[in-house]
């Protein structure tokens, strides 16, 4: 691509850019920020992209960009809670009474997954209840591992903290 | 309180009208562009939704800026690539007039001998290499010192 053909193509869309950054961050100075690195990312890669597709795969990008500040912003803000344990706490020794009370934990437990919305909804039933692994939960929604490990993530902590409020 | 995901999973109409009006807070933003990189369905309809009279002017020009980050970027990458090849012409060269690039005499019934005796011609030929460089700018040096300046200063004179 010439710098010509180039220029052209930033003419076109840095508005859509732009307005995409703005909207998922919030910020006019990083929507500035993240729409060069999405026009710098883009001249990178743009033998990848089928030309009738530029305009869904520029603003793929963009939302890629957006989506990596919006997380290390999020990051650096949660990064010092505390990681939720929600390990089920049944042992061997434990009398019929311990037993009833993990299982009614396990129920309320179940009745929190299943008022969940999405992205956390369908993930935390794979997850949780049919204890599928990563891979699998992955496949079977169509979401990358990284998304559905930070939505697992996230679905404990949003756990945690209703049925804290619960008791 | 509206969904901003349907139950397949994608983005719903609430969850667009809020990302285009800006009611959304960081939390679901994320969330939302958590989905967009990858959901084609949706980043198509995303980029359907933002037509002409929605799309907002950056505050300040930008195109000039692009260009330019672009234009320093190839030239970077044109000098590593230069520099990439510059070394290498450089080593295939000390390798050349060392005559390391004529290994055909190393014998080969050993392969762990040979590399290790490769190896070593290698070191000792960059020696060798360093040697006469070394040798033939001493060699220069001494020229310089043992010329004879009393004979220029008298022919000076003349
Ligand atoms: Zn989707």
């Amino acid at each position: 691509m010439t710098n010509e053909q180039f220029r052209s193509v930033v003419e076109q869309y840095e508005r859509l850019v732009y307005t995409i950054c703005y909207q998922l961050v919030q910020d006019h100075q990083e929507a500035q920020n993240l729409t060069q690195e999405t026009f710098l990312s883009a001249y990178t890669h743009i033998d990848r992209c089928d030309p009738a597709n530029l305009k869904p795969w520029i603003a793929r990008i963009a939302t890629n960009k957006a989506k990596d500040h919006l997380k290390s912003a999020y990051l650096r803000r949660v990064e010092c809670m505390p990681v939720p344990d929600m390990e089920p706490a049944l042992t061997l020794e434990s009398s019929p009474d311990d037993i009833y009370l993990v299982k009614e934990g396990e129920k309320a437990i179940q009745d929190q997954i299943y008022q969940l919305n999405e992205p956390y909804l369908n993930v935390a039933v794979l997850f949780f209840l049919e204890e599928k692994n990563v891979d699998e939960i992955a496949r079977a929604l169509h979401r990358p591992k990284k998304t559905v490990q930070t939505q697992i993530y996230r679905a404990k902590i949003i756990l945690q903290n209703k049925l804290r409020e619960g008791t | 309180m509206t969904e901003y995901f349907n139950r397949d999973g994608h983005i719903s109409d609430a969850g667009f009208s809020a990302l285009i009006s800006g009611g959304a807070d960081e939390l679901k933003r994320l969330e939302l562009a958590e989905h967009l990189s990858f959901c084609d369905d949706c980043v198509l309809r995303y980029s359907q939704l933002l037509c002409e009279d929605t799309l907002i002017t950056p505050p300040h020009p930008i195109t000039e800026s692009i260009l330019k980050r672009v234009k320093n970027r190839v030239r970077v990458l044109f000098f590593n690539r230069y520099v990439t090849a510059a070394a290498a012409a450089c080593i295939a060269m000390v390798l050349w007039v060392t005559g390391v690039l004529g290994m055909q005499s190393i014998p080969t019934e050993n392969d762990r001998f040979s590399l290790v005796n490769s190896a070593q011609k290698i070191t000792q030929s960059t020696v060798k290499f360093s040697e006469s460089v070394s040798d033939s700018v001493s060699k220069i040096f001494r020229s310089i010192e043992n010329f004879d300046w009393k004979e220029v200063l008298k022919n000076e004179k003349k």
